[in-house]
């Protein structure tokens, strides 16, 4: 090609030891749209981060419109000519739609100061781009969210930038929204501007990308023109699947005894809702079984989770228990009705940081540990030793502060604190995720144990492998709807494969 | 949500006018050059801090140390009283914007949390203050021209003071509307994550909220030495605290992210109107409001106040 | 019961020795037992109230109506057992005389709690209504007046000794044990210490944090009641205007010196306890060495300053 207008060359960046980028590359050409995909940790996110400006590279260089550039901090990359949509909101929800477009580059008069007048026309230049149709001088946080996404986005293009960076821009946008959507990055395709689309929602990238890079575990490998390639070949890129590495990949410790025939239904959901993405789920759960839920990012699995444990209100639907309608309102009624619920995000929702080991774990079990509100330390001991034996938790002793352990073993304690009430029903989200090998297969015999004994799981994972040798059944999600439903014995990983790439169609219904 | 601000808004003005009508129709002498002369003046160092306080609250900070600010301030101006309106002057609302850049350097610099960090400034200010005043009030010199400012009034009516607070209530008004230093100020208040990631300078505009914050406390503790005849090092205690309800009142969150300028000084005349109508009210002998019963009565305005700011919320919010 | 001893606290320690040493080869007069008895006497209020406020911060609030609830319970005793009730039933008349103004104070802190954890009102607003009005409430109570009066068996609570040393400050170590026991072992200090630590996570694990802030309102309120009663007795006067003034920042520096992290999820008592020790007797240094009130002042200013620094050193 001509001049690039970027190039990035083995880059690497680590945290703390960790690395997160090992040998990053991308290459953009002027008036191109180009998606970059990769599984959760595969290093998107860090990889943007580095080019706009909020993270400095540890090696590797920058090319940008053929010069090396060192850019660091968010307002030198803006200068340069590249804007960025986040994807967490990065505006002020509670400044008003005009203030937000202009907010850092406002039109001045004569006198030095802000120009609202010209700063309403060009809030109204860019609304008209996208057919908006609002009150600009309202608070941005008073619109819905894909309001809120597409002024973000109209506030990036109207930034004469030559590079336009979106992360995940239509999360929020219905199928009109990102219509339009498309329509604008045409536009300024037209007009020179390239456009890094990163998206978990394959169907859009071969709708309006031309490029792809793919990374994995920190490294690109492998970069194509979209035309070239079909979806599965990008799957399975994105997983590092062939079918050698299948077969030579170890197992996982999920897999177990053959399938309880009519178990009764421990938790029966049927079109549940929220306001929170959910859409339709319709889910069964047996004693002794293992539910998995499959489906990319965004498909609405931990919402799935959060409706049934009671984190967020149903809109729709209802939720049996022994067959039984339940109202579940709160955690703690969860709780009460014999659920637990391992939170994917350990550090906000999971540990108490100061708090030991012993305290963390017993956190959910006080209740039934103490006699008139005085814990009794005694059992608690006890109870934490044999759970520190059984889930292998490397502490220095249980009264260590659970900060201070890996996020491995802070897992272990996380999980053991869900063990430790000896529920009927367990949500794992991610319970593997940011753990090493080892720890990774003793959680998963762990869990094993427990179906064993009789407790039924719902089991959201992003890894395969788990979730086709562990589960009885596999629910796939997406866009916040259960689509087809996949029962072991027999499910490969094709099938899953297909079936998460297929729309709701496909598939048997769930 | 922009609901709620234009309304927590428009409500101070509404109350303020509903008082002030209420006043004028009830007591004899409420609308008299005097009533509102002395109204004025009395308040008008309430409303210069509350000022100072609005723009750090937009930021979602807080500034404790005003009170004890101002009153070093008012020790310092009236220690240099002999030298005139000139050299004090400028002298107190410097020792007011150092007292401010001690704040803005904890916070901005070192990062402590603005509670921590003013509640130390506010204790030192105080310190100082006792010790240049040798723990004593510190009378001015009568005869220089600095009491001209707090004993002045134009055409007998409107207290000199209150005419250097408007402008510098306009100053802060036209900061936070049209420049983008105010602009930030809002933003960091709102999303101080986005407001850097858009490449705003975020530090500046913290520093440049906790110096005016300790420039009006300045200016009030002049107003203070100048109107009463004396530096006062220990005066000021709450003062900070009836800045903050002023605030609130006036509809700006204490979360930070909006505000209104004018409404906080509705808010700080207010309160103040709201101790002048009892005033009036035992002066009719209809009730015998002690002055006990005033902070009583204060405590329960701020308390419907955020009542009713709570149940607009409440549809706003999610969980 | 401590395992290992917290860093945060050995460092207090460690400089509480070196005053304590500091004092004792410059300070004339400083072990004898007056000069102790006027020191243990004024900590030990600014102690109590310390107490109850490490537990609200420990929560990750903030309660700045304790000065004007120990007020309104000082104003309330001896309107009690001054009464014409209380005078011919003395026995009843000195027990209501203590136990009404604690109930009233607790109530205070329903009234602060209910604001707070169910109105979602932030902390410093709730509790600044009581800070506003509550001090007009005892003046009102009392119609301004200062009200003396010489009731030996009330008193005794403020000028009573026992072992030689005054009451309160038993009372302030007991409540300092009692409540470190609380903290660390039962449930409600565990919850407690969760709700602060990460609230989100305290919820998921079924935590009931509505009552939990309730109830810690409610002690802290309770203890500045307490600590109003002492006050009281300690002067067998009652001033509404002057009980607690500024109480709330003491108390606030003393739990932050002492280790309570504002954010949240660390309550140390002991801590709170040496901190307030600690404020005390440097204080108390710098008078009696001939250092003026004011640098006094700056002085606590700077070491309140430091001792935040310090803590978010270590905590990044």
């Amino acid at each position: 090609m001509d001049d690039p207008l970027l190039q990035m060359s083995a880059i690497t960046k680590s945290f703390g030891g960790i690395p997160a980028l090992q040998d990053a590359m991308l290459t953009i050409a002027p008036g191109e749209v180009h998606s970059i995909v990769g599984q959760n940790g595969a290093g998107k996110s860090t990889l943007i981060k580095i080019l706009t400006g909020v993270y400095r590279r540890d090696s590797g260089t920058v090319c940008w419109q053929g010069r090396d550039v060192d850019l660091r901090s968010p307002r030198e990359a803006q200068e340069a000519g590249i804007a960025t949509i986040y994807q967490e909101l990065t505006l002020v929800p509670q400044r008003t739609v005009i203030e937000n477009i202009v907010l850092g580059y406002e039109p001045r008069t004569r006198l030095g100061l802000i120009d609202w007048r010209v700063a309403e026309a060009r809030t109204r230049t860019v609304l008209d781009r996208f057919g908006i149709d609002l009150d600009p001088h309202r608070a941005l946080g008073s619109y819905p969210t894909a309001i809120q996404q597409l002024v973000a986005i109209g506030r990036a293009a109207s930034m004469d930038a030559k590079l336009l960076i979106m992360d995940e821009p239509t999360s929020s946008l219905d199928e009109r929204e990102v219509e339009v959507l498309f329509g604008v990055i045409r536009q300024l395709k037209a007009q020179g501007t390239s456009v890094i689309y990163v998206s978990h929602l394959l169907d859009e990238i071969f709708e309006i990308c031309d490029v792809v890079t793919i990374l994995r575990d920190g490294r690109t490998v492998g970069a194509a023109r979209i035309a070239e390639l079909t979806k599965l070949d990008l799957i399975a890129g994105m997983l590092g699947r062939s079918a050698e590495e299948i077969r030579k990949a170890g197992m996982t410790e999920l897999a177990g005894s053959p399938r309880r025939e009519g178990g009764a239904a421990v938790l029966k959901a049927t079109g549940l809702s929220t306001d929170r993405r959910l859409r339709k789920l319709d889910l069964t759960l047996r004693a002794g079984e293992i539910v998995g839920l499959a489906g990319l990012l965004g498909s609405g699995r931990t919402e799935a989770a959060r409706a049934i444990f009671g984190m967020d209100r149903l809109s729709g639907g209802q939720i049996l228990i022994d067959g039984v309608p339940a109202a579940i309102t709160s955690p703690r009624a969860a709780i009460a009705a014999g659920l637990a619920f391992l939170s994917e995000d350990r550090k906000t929702e999971g540990i108490i940081p100061d708090l030991s080991v012993r305290e963390n774990l017993t956190l959910a079990l006080l209740p039934r540990l103490s006699r008139m509100g005085v814990v009794d330390t005694t059992r608690e001991r006890t109870i934490v030793a044999g759970f520190i034996k059984a889930l292998g938790i490397k502490a220095a002793h249980m009264d260590q502060p659970i900060r201070e352990l890996s996020g491995g073993n802070q897992q272990k304690v996380l999980l053991g604190r869900w063990l430790a009430i000896e529920p009927r029903l367990l949500i794992l989200d991610e319970p593997t995720r940011g753990v090493d090998v080892g720890a990774k297969r003793e959680i998963q015999a762990i869990i094993r144990e427990r179906v064993e004994q009789g407790c039924a799981v719902l089991l959201i994972s992003s890894e395969f492998e788990e979730l086709i040798e562990g589960a009885n059944d596999i629910v796939v999600m997406q866009e916040g709807r259960s689509i087809s439903r996949l029962s072991n014995p027999g499910v490969t990983e094709d099938q899953l494969i297909h079936a998460m790439a297929a729309g709701p169609s496909a598939g048997g219904a769930a | 949500m922009q609901r709620l601000s234009s309304q927590g808004h428009a409500a101070v003005w509404v109350a303020l006018i509903v008082l002030i009508l209420f006043g004028v129709l009830r007591y004899d002498n409420f609308a008299s050059a005097y009533n509102l002369s002395s109204f004025l003046g009395y308040n008008s160092m309430f409303v210069v801090i509350s000022v100072g306080m609005c723009l750090v609250i937009m930021t979602g900070g807080i500034d404790l140390s005003v009170g004890t600010v101002a009153a070093l301030a008012s020790v310092v101006a009236a220690l240099l009283s002999p030298m005139g309106l000139v050299v004090a002057l400028p002298a107190g609302v410097a020792a007011g914007l150092a007292a401010g850049a001690l704040n803005a350097g904890m916070i901005a610099g070192l990062r402590l949390p603005p509670f921590m960090a003013t509640l130390a400034t506010m204790l030192a200010a105080k310190g100082g203050a006792l010790r240049l005043s040798n723990n004593r009030t510190v009378p001015v010199d009568w005869s220089s021209n600095f009491t001209w400012l707090g004993m002045n009034k134009v055409a007998n009516l409107l207290p000199w003071t209150i005419l250097v607070v408007l402008v510098v209530v306009v100053v802060a008004w036209v900061i936070i509307a049209r420049t983008s230093l105010g602009r930030t100020v809002l933003a960091i208040g709102g999303n101080a994550e986005a407001a850097h990631l858009m490449g705003l300078k975020t530090r500046r505009a913290e520093v440049f909220v906790y110096v005016f914050s300790g420039g009006c406390a300045g200016l009030a503790g002049v107003f203070l030495a100048s109107g009463y005849g004396a530096g006062q090092p220990l005066e000021g205690a709450g003062w900070e605290l009836a800045a903050i309800a002023a605030v609130v009142v006036g509809g700006t969150l204490l979360t930070g992210g909006m505000g209104s300028v004018p409404a906080t000084v509705a808010g700080a005349l207010l309160f103040g109107l709201v101790f002048n109508l009892l005033n009036f009210e035992n002066g009719r002998g209809t009730i015998s409001l002690s002055a006990n019963w005033q902070s009583v009565i204060r405590g329960l305005f701020l308390l419907i106040v955020i009542l009713l700011q709570a149940r607009l919320a409440r549809p706003a919010a999610r969980t | 019961m401590i395992r290992r001893l917290d860093p945060r606290l050995a460092g207090l320690l460690v400089a509480l020795g070196v005053l304590i040493a500091l004092n004792l080869a410059m300070t004339p007069n400083f072990l004898n037992m007056q000069t102790l008895a006027v020191n243990v006497s004024q900590v030990a209020t600014i102690a109590i109230v310390a107490l109850g406020m490490t537990l609200v911060i420990a929560s990750g609030g903030i309660d700045l109506s304790v000065g004007s609830v120990m007020a309104v319970a000082g104003a309330l005793a001896p309107i009690i057992f001054l009464s014409d009730w209380a005078l011919a039933n003395p026995g009843a008349g000195l027990a209501a005389s203590i136990v009404v103004p604690l109930l009233v104070a607790a109530l205070c802190g329903v009234f602060n709690g209910v604001l707070i954890a169910i109105l979602g009102v932030q902390p410093i607003i709730a509790t600044l209504i009581f800070f506003i009005s509550g001090r007009g409430v005892a003046q009102v109570l009392t119609n301004g007046n200062l009200q003396t009066f010489t009731n030996p068996s009330f008193t005794w609570l403020g000028t009573g000794r026992v072992l030689s040393l005054p009451v309160q400050g038993w009372i302030a170590l007991i409540l300092t044990i009692g409540l470190a026991l609380v903290v660390r072992r039962t449930i409600y200090g565990r919850y407690l210490l969760s709700v602060g630590g990460n609230e989100r996570a305290a919820v998921l694990s079924g935590v009931p944090v509505a009552r939990i802030k309730i109830a810690t309102y409610v002690i802290a309120a309770t203890l500045a009641g307490l600590a109003g009663l002492i006050v009281v007795a300690i002067n067998s006067a009652s001033d509404a205007a002057r009980i607690g003034q500024l109480m709330e920042l003491d108390a606030i520096a003393a739990a932050v010196v002492g280790g309570a992290a504002l954010s949240g999820g660390r309550a140390p008592m002991v801590g709170t306890l040496l901190g307030a020790v600690f404020i005390q007797l440097m204080g108390y240094t710098l008078i009696a060495n001939g250092v003026s009130d004011e640098m006094t002042l700056i002085v606590t200013a700077a070491i309140i300053a430091i001792a935040v620094w310090l803590q978010r050193g270590r905590r990044q």
